[in-house]
C-alpha cells in the first residue's frame, strides 16, 4: 500500500551526466564584410555550373483531356429585380409630385364632366339627326307625290 | 450646418405599385389621346358633310320657292 509514494523521489538522488568539452572559437568574430564577399564567392561557383540538358523524349506524350461528362443546364439569366420595398424621394420632389397627381386628378374630373356634357350633346344630335332624316324621308315622298300629281295632270 | 440645407426624405413605401399605376395611367392617357385625334377627324367630316347638306337644303328650298311660285302664277 502507498508504493505510489515511495516512488517519489527527491531530485537530489539523480546524478547529472558530465558536460561536454566546447569546441574552440576563432578569436576573432569575422566581420559582416567577409561573410558576405564568401557569399559572393560562392554564388559564383554555382554559376559555373553547366546548364542542364533538354529533356530525352523522342515523342511527345499526349495527355489526354478531360471532359465533364454530365454538364449542368445554363441556368436562364434573372430578369427579375430583387423586390424593392420602398425608396426615398426628396422632399421637394415629393410634393411636386403630390401637385402634379392633384393637377391630373383636377384635369381627369374636368374631362369627364366634359365627357358628360359631350354625351348630351351627341344624344341630342341624334335626336336631331332622326329628326332630319325623318323630314329628309318626308320631304322625299312629298317630292314623289308631287311627281305623281304633276305627272297625271299632264296626262 | 444650415439645417435648411439638410436635405429630406420621405420613405415612398410599395415603389412598384405606385411606378406600375403611373405605367398604366400613361397608357390609358395615351389611349385617350388617340381617341381623341379619331374624333376630332370624324367631327371634322360631320362639320364638312353637315355644310354641304346646309347647301343642298338651300338649294332645294329656292326650287321648292320657284315650284310654289309658278304654282301660284296659274
Amino acid at each position: 500500500m502507498f508504493d505510489f509514494l515511495r516512488r517519489k523521489r527527491r531530485a537530489d538522488d539523480f546524478e547529472l551526466p558530465p558536460l561536454p568539452e566546447l569546441p574552440d572559437f576563432p578569436e576573432e568574430i569575422p566581420s559582416l564584410k567577409s561573410l558576405e564577399q564568401e557569399a559572393s564567392r560562392r554564388s559564383e561557383e554555382q554559376d559555373d555550373i553547366p546548364p542542364m540538358p533538354p529533356p530525352m523524349l523522342e515523342t511527345p506524350i499526349a495527355v489526354p483531356k478531360f471532359a465533364p461528362k454530365d454538364v449542368m443546364p445554363e441556368e436562364p439569366a434573372r430578369t427579375q429585380m430583387p423586390r424593392q420595398k420602398g425608396v426615398f424621394i426628396k422632399v421637394d420632389s415629393f410634393r411636386t409630385l403630390i401637385a402634379d397627381l392633384d393637377g391630373i386628378r383636377a384635369d381627369l374630373r374636368e374631362y369627364q364632366k366634359k365627357i358628360g356634357e359631350f354625351e348630351m350633346t351627341r344624344k341630342e344630335e341624334e335626336v336631331l339627326f332622326g329628326r332630319w332624316q325623318k323630314s329628309v324621308n318626308d320631304a322625299q315622298k312629298k317630292i314623289i307625290s308631287v311627281d305623281r300629281t304633276l305627272f297625271e295632270v299632264g296626262k | 450646418m444650415n439645417d435648411m440645407n439638410v436635405p429630406v426624405y420621405v420613405k415612398v413605401n410599395d415603389y412598384r405599385e405606385v411606378a406600375a399605376a403611373i405605367d398604366s395611367i400613361k397608357n390609358r392617357l395615351s389611349e385617350a389621346r388617340q381617341a381623341l385625334g379619331r374624333l376630332k377627324e370624324l367631327k371634322e367630316q360631320e362639320d364638312s358633310e353637315l355644310q354641304s347638306w346646309e347647301a343642298t337644303v338651300a338649294d332645294a328650298e329656292s326650287k321648292v320657292d320657284e315650284i310654289e311660285g309658278a304654282l301660284a302664277q296659274q
